[in-house]
Parts: C-alpha cells; structure tokens; sequence
C-alpha cells in the first residue's frame, strides 16, 4: 500500500517548511519530510535571518520568532596579519519591529517554521529520509524513503533538501559533482556570558552585533564572520573548495587563525567551545542555477542555489523561504488547476526579489572572491588607514592623494584597475 | 513493645548475603538495623557498622507482602532507611505506599528531620525537610563506613507474610553470567562510554572494534550505560553501581565522562587513561594520564597498529 | 490481554551550574528504556494477543511521544494532563504523584505495565514500584531480560553483584526494564495514521511536593574505618596514601588521532602492559 497525497515537500529547512505552509493553507494535503530528528535538528548557518519575508507568513511573526538577538549593529571588517580597519554602523531602528536582521539557532527556528506548516494542516514526518524519486515515464510522481511501505505518490515533488541536493541531480536538474560553485563553511559556536557579550561588544538588552570579515582567510578565497547570540557567539570562516584544496590546509586550522586574530581574539576570550561544525554553501548564484523544475518537481532554496552568497555576504534563509513560498503557491495553484504546468513557479520568483536580486548581483560572488578583494585590498585599505592615522612629527603631514597615490603604488595596484572594480562593485550592488 | 529507634535501618537479605550499601545504612542510622528475608542471623554477624539489631526471618522475599508485614511494626518508627540496593529501592516504595509515607529516594544524607537527595547525576544536592514518617532510600558509596564494632546478638522480630498479596514468584537465582565473572576478574579493562559512538553511528561495530583491541592488550571489553541501554553492548558488560562491579588494574576508558554510577563500579585500578574531548570531565580529572582526543578516531588507530585491522 | 506502557516526558541532559547550582535545559522526551518498554510491550502484544494502551503524564507537547508509540502499533493513546518545571522541587519529588496520575487515568485494572527503570529528571525508578502498590500488582523492576514460557511471562531482574533473579510473574504486573532493545521503525502509513489518531487527554490535579532548596553537590567526606598500623607514622602513611606508587597524573592533547595513540602505547609499554615498544615497532614496520 503506497500513501498518496496532493504534494510532497522534501527537506523540513526553510524552504521546505516555507513550500508546505503555502500549500496547507491552500487547502492541500502535503507531506514533509525531514531527515533529522526534528527540524533544524543538524542544520548548519552563520547565524542572520533578515525577517521581512516572514511578513508573508504571518503578521507581527516578531512578536513570536525564536530570536536570540535584533541585529542594531552591522560591521564590515578587513583584516591583514596585523591589522584591522572596520567599518562600524548601527542604528536603532532596527531594534525596534518590523527590524531588520536577527541571530537565530536553526534548531529553534526551522523547528517554528515548520511548527507554522503544520498548524496550517501539513503532515511532518521526521527522522525519514527520501532516498529516490517514483517515476512514471518521465514524470516525477512520488518519492520513495526509507521508512518501511515507504513510498508516497503526489502530483507535484518539490525538493528542498539543501546544497548539493540528491533529488535535483537524480532528477538530472544539478551536476553531480561541482566544486567550482561551492564554497565550504565552518562555524564554531562559543559559549559566553550574556553580561560578557554585551560588555565586548556594547550592546544592551536583545540588541545584537553582527560583523563580516575580509581578508582572515590565509589566503584562500573566502570571508569570515562573527555574530551575537544571546549567550554564545558564532564566528566562522567561508571558504572556496578550490582555494581550500590548492592551501592543502584544513578548514578548522583557518578558522582557529581566524580566532587568535588580534582584531578578533579580544571579543572571544574566555569563551568556551559548544559546537563545531560544517556545511557546503552553493556560491554560484544566478549564473550556476539549475533549472528550476521538471514534469512533477520544483525545486527551491539551496536545492536550487538560491542562496545569496559571495564570499562575506551570506543571505540563504530568506531566499529560502521565499523561494519555498513561491513553489508552494505554484504548486497549489497547478493542483487546483489540475495542470501540470509548473511554470508559475519561476514568473513568480523573477516578479519577487528571488531572482531580481539574483539577477542584479550575479557579478558578486566573482568580485567578491576575485584575487585582488581577497588579498589586495585589505591590505590597501588597512595600510592606508595607517598612514593616514601615524603622526610623524617633526615630518609635516602627507596630502591625502600622496598617500593613497604611494600606497596603491605599494601594493602593485594600478588606479586603473581600482576604478575598473569600483565600477564593477558599483554595477553589483548599486 | 519493640523498641525500635527513630530512625533505623532496614536491609533485605537474601540467603544470608547483605546487599551493597547495608553497612552505610546501618552507620547512618547510628547503628540500628532490621534485617528481613532469608538468613537474616548469618548476615547479621557480617555487619560492621551494627550497635542493635534486629531479624525477621521470612520464607521468601517478595516485596508487596513484606510491605504489608513491614508497615505494622515499623509504625513507631519516624524514620525508616533502606539502602538503595535493588531489593531495597523495591522494597522502600511499596513499604511507603502501604504506610502512607513519603519517600525520599536516593539520599546521600539522612538524619531525622532532614534528608538530601542527591540528583541529576549526582551534581545537585536538594535538601528537603520533613516532619511526618518517611521512608528514604540511601545511595551506596556516599558515606564510607566506620571503625567496625563487634557485632550485637540480634533480637528476633517475628513477622508473618500475609498470603493473599500478589508477588512475583522467584523462579531462580542466577550466579553471575560467565561473561560478568570474566569482566569482573579482569585485570586490564577498556571502557566504552557515550563518547566513542558518532551520532547515529552503530555502537555495535564499535563495541566489536573495541572488542578486538582489548583482546590485543589481553583485556576485556566493558561500556557505560549509555553504551548498554542504547543495546550496543549486552547488560553484562555495564560497569557501574547498578552493573558489574570490577577491579583491575589498568582501564582505559574512552568518552567516558566519569558519572558516580560508573565510577562507583570502578574498583580502584592502579592505573587510568581517560580519552576524552573534555579535558575536565570527571573521568579525565582522576586519570593517571588524560588524553585529549577523538576517541573514535583514536580506538581507529589502535586497531590498525594492534590488529592490523583493515580501516573502514 | 491489556498492556500499558507508560513513557515519561521528562526534562533531558539538565545541566547544573557548579557554583550556583541554577539548572538549565531544554528539551524533553523519552529514554532508551523506556522506547526499550515499549517495544516489549508490542512484543509481548504479539505473542500473547494483547492490546497496546501508550500512557504519558505531561503536557500538550508529550503527545509526540504517545503518536510515536501509535505509530509503531500501540492500539491506544491516553495523556494525562499535567506540567512539571525542571526545578529542584520536581527532581525532589518521586514517582508516587505520576503513578497516581496513571492509575486513576486506566479505566480497567491492566494485565501488564511497562515502564522504563527510571526517567531521565526524576530518576528514581519509583514510579513503577508505586504502579505495583496501587494496582495490587506483582512487581518486576530493573528487568534485563524477558522471555515467556507458554503464556506466563519469566523477568530476569538485576540484584547485587552480578547475580539474577528470574520471577515468574502472575497478572496482574508491573515490570521496568533497562533499555537494550531498540523501537522498532515504524512504516510510513501507520506514521501518517498516526498524527490523525485521537489522544485522549484526562485531568489531573497534582498535590505539591515539600519544600525543598538546591545547591550544586559536594560529596560528603567519607568515613573511612582507621587505619590498621602499629606506629602512629605508618597510621599516617596508610591513610594518605602516600607509599602507594602512582604516577604523576598527566593530561596531554589536544592531538590528533596518531599521536594519541602513540601516547597511550608508550604509556602502556612504560608500566609493563605491554612487551614490545609500540613506537619503536612500528618505525620498524614503516620502511
Ligand atoms: C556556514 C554557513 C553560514 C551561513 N550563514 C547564513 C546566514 O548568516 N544567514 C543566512 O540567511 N543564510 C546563511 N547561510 C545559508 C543558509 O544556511 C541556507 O541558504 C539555507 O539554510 C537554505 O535553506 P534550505 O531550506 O534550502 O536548505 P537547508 O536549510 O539545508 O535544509 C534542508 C533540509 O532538508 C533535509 N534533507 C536533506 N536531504 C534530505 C532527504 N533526502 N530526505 C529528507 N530530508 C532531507 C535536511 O535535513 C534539512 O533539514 C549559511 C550557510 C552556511 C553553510
Ligand atoms: C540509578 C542510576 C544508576 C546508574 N547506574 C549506572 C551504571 O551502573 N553504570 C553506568 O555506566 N552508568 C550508570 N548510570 C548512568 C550514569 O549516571 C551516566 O549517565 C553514565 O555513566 C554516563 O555514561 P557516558 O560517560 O558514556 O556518557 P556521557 O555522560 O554522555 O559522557 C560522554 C563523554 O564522552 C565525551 N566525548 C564526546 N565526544 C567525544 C569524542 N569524539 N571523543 C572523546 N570523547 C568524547 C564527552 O566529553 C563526555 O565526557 C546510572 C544512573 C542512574 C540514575
Ligand atoms: N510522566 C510520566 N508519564 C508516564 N510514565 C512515566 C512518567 N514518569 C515516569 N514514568 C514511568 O516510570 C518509569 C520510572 O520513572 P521514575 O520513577 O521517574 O524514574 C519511567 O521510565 C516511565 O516508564
């Protein structure tokens, strides 16, 4: 006996949960199924959920999210051997609602989106794991787990099972092996009195800090960050798969350099270890997208690489969720139809931010890990800032052009090249 | 009249066999015990601790009847104390509940108005006190045992089961398992705590790893309870309060955090290695010599340089 | 035959801050032991035609528990509605309240009760024996073995030292088991069936336990009987334990697994465990 339902949602992460809210609420019987033992259960990230997509889900969701920390202040570090120059902002309109970023635990928040789903009628089934799509002809019809009587037939699959995805390769939609557009982050997550954190790094109350860094990878292509909990700090490294392999160094011995930083050592001393762990980040962005569906199947979140990520700049739940939104609603609406043309699904995603931000950013994850961010600038940047900080009395002060003029010089950085990339990053983020 | 003090121990025997902890019931309860079940007057002469004491001789031991021959004679008696041994934590419930007493399980602590309990692994202490009668059970190991006195000629306290209460039926006794007796002459052992199994690994291949590498060393394979209760390794192979209890001279625990249970089952080897990710964890703290490593990866290594075991 | 098994909600890995003794957690559920019950109890369902009846005393939450046992073929759900906070109050008390709470909640006096030996916050391993004395029942507790012989059920119960008792048992009875036998993986449609499946929920008015106050444990100075030797130096001696050799206690690492070994090798070789260096073999052996 197979089971058989509307819809299926592999993955209980945020696009899946996302996918299966939409779908419930549209009245449709839908089944999600998780891997871990409850949602979020081992699911790795930085530590950021930018929340206004939650608007979608359910208003004021501020009221009743498992935040750790509203982010109020945002820093932008570059780093060298010796030094470190960031640029610090904050602002107090984002401690207040709708606000802007917050630091989460997945196992907290994955487990209170799919709480979302299934309170609108979705069916989650935890600790099974999909291993193989059903067929009918070409035709995605069900997935098999391995549960016993494990199959479940749906007229539409929709994949959310995360980077690297096995049901988007066995559906032919993802190469099976790409380094290329992956990159690999690792993330400790250190205990640390609230009273410490808020001293360290000047916050009060549920404000929260949350800072990305450049030029702390050893060389490899990549970034890091460090962010604020309520009582635990998150700091990780991002690493290219490439980079990493030529280094022949081992992730963790980046991070643990990353860590004894003088720039960043002060904000984690005393802290004591709770968690170690590792997850590939799909990088590739607009240009490495797989497409996005086949007869029976969608595919959303990182299944697809809709995380926005480019080195420093990690934005992967709420593309998530807006892309399971998106393929929930397609979904809904090919089943009510009776059809089984998926195509709503990515004109809804190019009409949203999806695949507009996408679109205006594909150059990002390039410029970001190109040779001349990762290595050169920081130190630019970080010797530039000194010269312009040392008082050489009885010496009269340089002009500020002379400096910059001696020290791009310095560096074997041509103006010409400067202005290429400023027009470059100005084009990527404007 | 009996006599009886106001606090007083009572300790099951079973063909004259005292259970572990009888001497630090009876010292905490200055030296006053019942001694009920079978061979209660030769197991009264292997106390140390005792000043008074008291036998009911019964036929069997079966705990709803004792409780309900038990829960008359002790009703002078405010304070009454088992040691939490398995036949008294068995008993100590149903004698509460057939005196309408509260129970006070697990103490490490006990005087006649106070009690405290130890919990959580035996990293709290909760103190309570108490005004009505009480039955409390005491923790084996907590309290060490005093200069031994001779032992007093026991008074008999004659007590009948009532028939008409329902018991299981001892069918058997069983002398320990060979495998126990193996685990418990040992003299080199290998431990295998919560530390050595991955998650959602199978502990079973890695018992068998340890297995064999213990064998390399001439020793013997034993696990924590995590180990057993997750059914990687048999019941015979727990070492603990509750488990076997061994002595040799060298173990080498691997992700063992060094719980009391375990521990307490421990012996006193002569020699202890702890490998372990927590360098403060309690096993790694009273080891000779403390590793700081994956255990996993370290019983990995033991067996391709002991056996030549092929890797995984 | 009607079987119940009882399966706790309670507070897992409670951690105790060792200068004040604040506990923290966060999560419940269920022990091997207890999943170990009830997976005795489907067994002993099977072999002696017998209706599964999964009971839980907690709150809404712990029905995920009682859906986990429905799925993997309990007949009957039953959640008797009460909260507990990990406090010392709730760690302090024993399990006459829950055994109360789950008798008064069966409708019918059961054949078989099956409990796990004990809760992960509680932990004493009462509340069965309080099940037996409300019950009138035989008690079996701290099983490891069960078996049966036609339709009689025969427990293997821990004692003392290694040794075993085996009871028969008679119904009505209460047996708590060690864990060691795994839950069986339930199917996908009984999964399914299961978050469909009504729970019956049944009030409870809990009585409150004493008073209690908590602080981080400190073990008690133990009483040693003392010392055996003629001169009052050899008395001192002994119980210091100052002529027994031991080695310097040492904590090496972190180091990688290699290394690791290494250390634990030589150390072996060093104290005699061990014939041959291990260090020195194996150069030899690497060419
Ligand atoms: C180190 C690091 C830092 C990051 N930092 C941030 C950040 O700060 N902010 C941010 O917004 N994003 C960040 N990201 C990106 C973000 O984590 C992802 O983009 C996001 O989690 C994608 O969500 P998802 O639902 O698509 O996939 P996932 O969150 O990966 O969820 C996939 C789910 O599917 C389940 N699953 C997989 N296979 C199966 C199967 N066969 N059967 C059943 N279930 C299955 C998994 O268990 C999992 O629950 C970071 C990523 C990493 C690695
Ligand atoms: C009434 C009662 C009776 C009990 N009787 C017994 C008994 O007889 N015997 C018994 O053993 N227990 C008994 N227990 C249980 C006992 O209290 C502990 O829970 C148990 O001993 C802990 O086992 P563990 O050390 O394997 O697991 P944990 O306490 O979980 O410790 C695991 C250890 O592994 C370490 N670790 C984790 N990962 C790694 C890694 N990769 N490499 C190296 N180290 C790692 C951790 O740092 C930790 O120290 C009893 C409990 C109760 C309440
Ligand atoms: N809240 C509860 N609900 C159902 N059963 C329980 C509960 N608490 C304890 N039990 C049962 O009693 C056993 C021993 O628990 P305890 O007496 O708390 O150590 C457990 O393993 C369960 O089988």
């Amino acid at each position: 006996m197979s089971e058989r339902v509307d819809a299926v949602v592999v993955g209980a992460g945020p696009a899946g949960s996302a996918a299966a809210l939409e779908l419930a609420r549209a009245g449709r019987s839908v089944v999600l199924l998780e891997r871990g033992p409850f949602p979020g259960a081992k699911n790795v990230y930085g530590g950021v959920v930018y929340g206004r997509v939650l608007d979608e889900v359910l208003p004021n969701w501020w009221e009743e999210v498992p935040v750790q920390r509203w982010v109020t202040r945002r820093g932008t570090m570059v780093l060298t051997d010796t030094q470190a120059l960031t640029i610090d902002f904050r602002t107090q309109d984002w401690a207040g609602a709708p606000h802007n970023g917050m630091t989460t635990y997945r196992a907290d928040f994955d487990s209170w989106l799919a709480g979302k789903a299934v309170d609108a009628g979705a069916q989650l089934v935890t600790s099974t794991v999909a291993t193989e799509l059903l067929r009918d002809g070409g035709r995605v019809v069900g997935v098999r787990t391995d549960r016993p009587d494990g199959d479940i037939r749906a007229d539409v699959v929709i994949a959310c099972d995360g980077v690297n995805s096995f049901l988007a390769k066995q559906a032919g939609l993802l190469p099976t092996t790409d380094a290329a557009h992956h990159t690999l982050g690792v993330k400790e997550t250190l205990a640390l009195p609230r009273k410490s954190i808020e001293e360290r790094f000047g916050l009060r109350g549920d404000e929260g800090a949350d800072f990305e860094v450049l030029g702390c990878t050893g060389g490899i292509p990549g970034g890091g960050f460090v962010y604020t909990n309520r009582d635990a700090i998150s700091v990780g490294v991002v690493l290219s798969l490439t980079g990493l392999a030529e280094s022949g160094r081992r992730p963790e011995d980046v991070l643990a350099d990353f860590k004894a930083h003088p720039g960043i050592a002060p904000y984690l001393r005393g802290a004591e270890l709770k968690e170690y762990s590792a997850h590939l980040i799909p990088e590739g962005g607009y240009r490495s997208m797989p497409p996005l569906s086949t007869d029976g199947m969608l595919v959303a979140g990182d299944a697809a690489a809709m995380c926005l990520a480019a080195g420093i700049w990690l934005e992967g739940v709420n593309f998530a969720i807006g892309s399971g939104l998106a393929a929930g609603r397609a979904a809904a609406e090919a089943i009510a139809a009776g059809s089984r043309d998926l195509s709503g699904y990515r004109k809804r995603l190019q009409d949203n931010f999806v695949l507009t931000d996408h679109k205006n950013l594909q150059r990002a994850p390039h410029l970001v890990l190109s040779e001349r961010v990762q290595r050169q600038y920081p130190k630019l940047l970080c010797d530039l800032a000194q010269e312009v900080f040392t008082v050489r009395n009885p010496e009269p002060k340089p002009g500020l052009r002379k400096l910059f003029r001696r020290t791009a010089a310095r560096h074997g950085i041509r103006l010409r090249e400067l202005a290429a990339d400023a027009w470059a990053g100005f084009r990527t983020f404007g | 009249m009996t006599g009886l003090p106001d606090v007083l121990a009572v300790v099951v025997v079973r063909d004259a066999v005292l259970p572990s902890g009888a001497d630090e019931a009876v010292a905490e309860c200055g030296g006053a015990v019942l001694l009920v079940g079978t061979g209660t007057r030769a197991a009264a002469r292997e106390l140390i601790a005792a000043r008074q004491v008291w036998t009911s001789e019964v036929p069997r031991v079966a705990f709803g009847a004792l409780a309900e021959a038990l829960a008359p004679v002790l009703r002078s008696v405010p304070v009454v104390l088992l040691p939490a041994s398995p036949d008294g934590r068995d008993l100590a419930a149903r004698l509460a509940f057939r005196a309408d007493r509260q129970l006070f399980a697990g103490a490490s602590r006990c005087t006649a108005t106070h009690v405290e309990l130890s919990r959580v692994d035996d990293r709290l202490a909760v103190d309570v006190e108490f005004n009505g009668p009480v039955v409390v059970t005491l923790q084996p190991n907590a309290r060490g045992v005093p200069e031994p006195v001779p032992s007093p000629e026991p008074v008999e306290l004659p007590v009948t089961l009532p028939e008409d209460v329902l018991d299981a039926e001892t069918a058997q006794i069983l002398d320990p398992d060979p495998e126990t007796v193996e685990l418990t002459e040992a003299q080199r052992i290998l431990g295998a705590g919560a530390g050595l199994v991955r998650t959602g690994e199978d502990g079973s291949a890695v018992m068998r790893t340890l297995t064999e590498v213990a064998a390399a060393l001439g020793a013997s394979a034993g696990a924590t309870r995590v180990i057993t209760d997750a059914g990687w390794a048999g019941h015979d192979r727990q070492i603990g309060t509750t488990g076997v209890v061994v002595d040799p001279a060298l173990y080498i625990a691997f992700g063992v955090s060094g719980a009391a249970q375990h521990v307490g089952g421990l012996g006193r080897p002569e020699h202890v290695i702890s490998v372990n990710t927590d360098p403060s964890c309690p096993m790694t703290a009273m080891a000779d010599l403390g590793i700081v490593a994956d255990a996993p990866e370290v019983l990995r290594e033991l067996a391709r340089r002991l056996n030549g075991a092929a890797d995984e | 035959m009607q079987i119940v098994a009882a399966l706790s909600w309670s507070w897992q890995r409670i951690e105790v801050d060792p200068l004040t003794g604040n506990l923290t957690t966060d999560h419940r559920g269920t022990n091997a032991a207890e999943l170990a019950a009830l997976e005795h109890a489907l067994r002993l369902a099977e072999e002696l035609d017998g209706h599964v009846v999964a009971v839980t005393v907690g709150p809404p939450e712990a029905d995920e528990v009682l859906r986990t046992a429905l799925a993997a073929g309990a007949h009957e759900a039953i959640r008797v509605e009460r909260d507990t906070a990990p406090d010392a109050r709730w760690l302090a008390s024993n399990g006459a309240e829950t055994a109360r709470a789950i008798t008064t909640a069966l409708r019918t006096t059961p054949d078989l009760v099956l409990c796990g030996d004990r809760s992960s916050d509680g932990a004493t391993g009462t509340t069965p024996a309080f099940i037996a004395a409300r019950l009138g029942a035989a008690q079996a507790l701290g099983v490891v073995k069960l078996a049966t012989e036609g339709r009689t059920v025969l427990a293997h119960r821990r004692l003392d030292g290694g040794r075993r008792e085996v009871l028969r048992l008679p119904t009505p009875a209460v047996i708590s088991v060690e864990g060691g036998v795994r839950l069986r993986r339930a199917s996908l449609p009984a999964v399914l069936a299961a978050q469909r499946a009504p729970i019956s929920s049944v009030p409870f008015d809990t009585r409150r336990g004493p008073t209690v106050a908590a602080r981080p444990r400190r073990p008690r100075p133990r009483e040693l009987p003392p010392p055996t030797a003629a001169a009052a130096h050899h008395r001192i001696l002994e119980l210091t334990g100052a002529l027994v050799e031991r080695t310097p206690p040492a904590i090496v690492g972190p180091l990688p697994a290699p290394e690791a070994a290494d250390v634990l090798l030589a150390y072996l070789h060093r104290h005699g465990y061990l014939e041959t260096d291990p260090v020195a073999r194996e150069a030899v052996e690497r060419p």
